[in-house]
């Protein structure tokens, strides 16, 4: 099982090697990225991904990619042991189920479990550090980039200037300057950021693989109609990218509260050459008509919301789904308010100090149950669309 | 960085800024610090050491080979040279492992005469 932390924070014991972030280039490290009026690609793409704009940011981001996997296998380890240690000197089983007051009392302010914190969170400061310090450097020419995208196709733009954006999507989520919302180089540095997230956790993701991979999974409605289909909390739009390059003839749409992360989004779908509609907008208010999509999915979304909101969107799903229609929430598996202590560990300092601000919140939930009682059925015989997290092939009834 | 002035519409609105510079793990601010700068200061040295590496390739393209690099015997002179910046860097870096601080930050002068 992928947990919240296997992914954003630690990484699961499947890798067995250090891996260069640069590792899951496309085979030939062409350029499948078009080039269009405006783009600015100084020092080209590996296939989708287009390479950062300097050397040096690119081996500050290998690095950190590289440190993360060496945190998680290493200097967590240590720590882990440390865990079974301190409980054994406490005649505690080391193996025994703990709440998060037990594990703080167990650990203390012991430095050898610190440091695995500590590192970590040093690194990812560094991560957003560097690539925010570039983009902010070069703000013009990208900003101009973006401008020059905005009104351009294929697919469109929607930003929606007299939206109210709620206080609790302004959190800088996994302590990324600004968050979702606050800095206008959101999607670039989420893209580039995330890309190391997915390292070690799940495989290499530059070129949209794990995106691809769960959207091909996700199951069509009964009669096989996929004519609309949306995705809400759509960050960077990976997500929608790869159900459009699945299902060509439908109209795909997306939208995100953070209107720098849609621009982007659609900035690159339109290198790509991908036709998504993108629009800033609320998942718990997305303005379409009752029942008008055959899907509508999320991708890792729900853990970033209060459950005041995940309800609300669910709700808002519901409405929009139409009668048979797929609705499918990718998202970790919930429960977990115990858990052996140094798990419980990194779940609290992830949540805390990683400002994953909501996830106690999701964690705490029973998200399959809150779906099910909005009048979706659980088709529980699909398998995960993405493995390790929730299986949540629902239906509308 | 200084708050950057943009000059075209950046469409983003004030975010709610996260506290994780305020965490201690080490129950020492300091310490915690000095994390800080040593994965930091890992993350140049490396940037450093990946352009040395497309540097190479690049000269291996123009007829410098990595094996010309490793052959190479320094001058009497470079190798006097660099052997005085080497201790530089290692008393530049690390001369502060040899400090044992044993006062407070409240602590006076010792007497003078």
């Amino acid at each position: 099982m992928i947990g919240r932390r296997s992914l954003f924070t630690a990484t699961g014991a499947a890798a067995t090697a250090l891996s260069s972030f640069f590792a899951g280039r496309a085979a030939e490290a062409k350029s499948i990225v078009k080039k269009v009026a405006g783009d600015v690609e100084l020092r080209g793409a590996d296939g989708r991904m287009e390479r950062l704009g300097s050397l040096d940011l690119e081996s500050q981001m290998d690095f950190t990619a590289g440190f993360r996997e060496f945190n998680n296998k290493g200097i967590s380890r240590t720590a882990a042991m440390r865990f079974q240690q301190l409980m054994k000197e406490k005649g505690m089983d080391p193996k025994a189920i703990v709440s998060f007051d037990e594990m703080h009392a167990i650990a203390g302010s012991d430095p050898i479990i610190g440091m695995s914190a500590k590192t970590w969170l040093a690194n990812q400061q560094v991560t957003w550090k560097s690539l925010q310090d570039y983009f902010h450097a070069n703000a013009d020419m990208y900003l101009a980039e973006m401008e020059a995208a905005d009104k351009d196709g294929p697919g469109s733009l929607t930003l929606d200037a007299n939206l109210e954006i709620p206080d609790y999507t302004k959190h800088e989520i996994h302590i990324q300057p600004g968050g979702y919302v606050g800095d206008p180089f959101a999607g670039h540095m989420y893209h580039y950021g995330t890309n190391s997230f997915y390292i070690g956790a799940i495989g290499h993701n530059e070129q949209d693989q794990i995106h691809k991979g769960t959207a091909n999974n996700i199951p069509m409605p009964a009669d096989g109609k996929v004519k609309r289909i949306l995705e809400v909390g759509c960050g960077l739009g990976q997500m929608s990218c790869a159900l459009k390059e699945r299902f060509p003839d439908a109209e795909v749409w997306a939208t995100d509260v953070g209107a720098p992360m849609v621009r982007y989004g659609h900035m690159r779908a339109r290198d790509l050459g991908i036709a998504v509609n993108y629009g800033q907008g609320l998942a718990e208010k997305t303005g379409f008509p009752d029942g008008h999509f055959d899907i509508t999915v999320s991708y890792i979304m729900h853990h970033e919301l209060p459950q005041t909101a995940t309800r609300a969107v669910i709700a808002e799903a519901n409405r929009v789904t139409r009668t048979g229609g797929v609705y499918y929430p990718v998202d970790f598996n919930t429960g977990g308010s115990t858990g052996p202590a140094y798990g419980m560990f990194r779940r609290w300092w992830d949540h805390r100090w990683n400002n994953e601000v909501w996830s106690r919140e999701f964690h705490t939930l029973n998200f399959s149950d809150e779906i099910a009682k909005a009048g979706f059925t659980l088709n529980a015989k699909t398998p995960a669309a993405l493995p390790g997290f929730g299986a949540r092939h629902f239906v509308k009834t | 960085m200084a708050e950057t002035k943009f000059t075209r519409p950046t469409f983003a609105v004030k975010a709610i800024p996260s506290d994780v510079n305020n965490v201690t793990f080490f129950g020492n601010p300091v310490l915690d610090n000095l994390v800080s700068v040593v994965i930091a200061m890992g993350t140049e040295v490396w940037a450093t050491k990946r352009r040395m590496k497309v540097m190479e390739s690049v000269l291996a393209k123009k007829g410098v080979t990595s094996e010309m690099l490793e052959k190479y015997v320094p001058t009497a002179e470079e190798a006097a040279a660099w052997e005085k910046d080497r201790d530089r860097f290692i008393e530049m870096t690390f001369s502060a492992l040899g400090n044992v601080g044993d006062l407070t930050a409240s602590a006076p002068f010792p007497k003078r005469g």
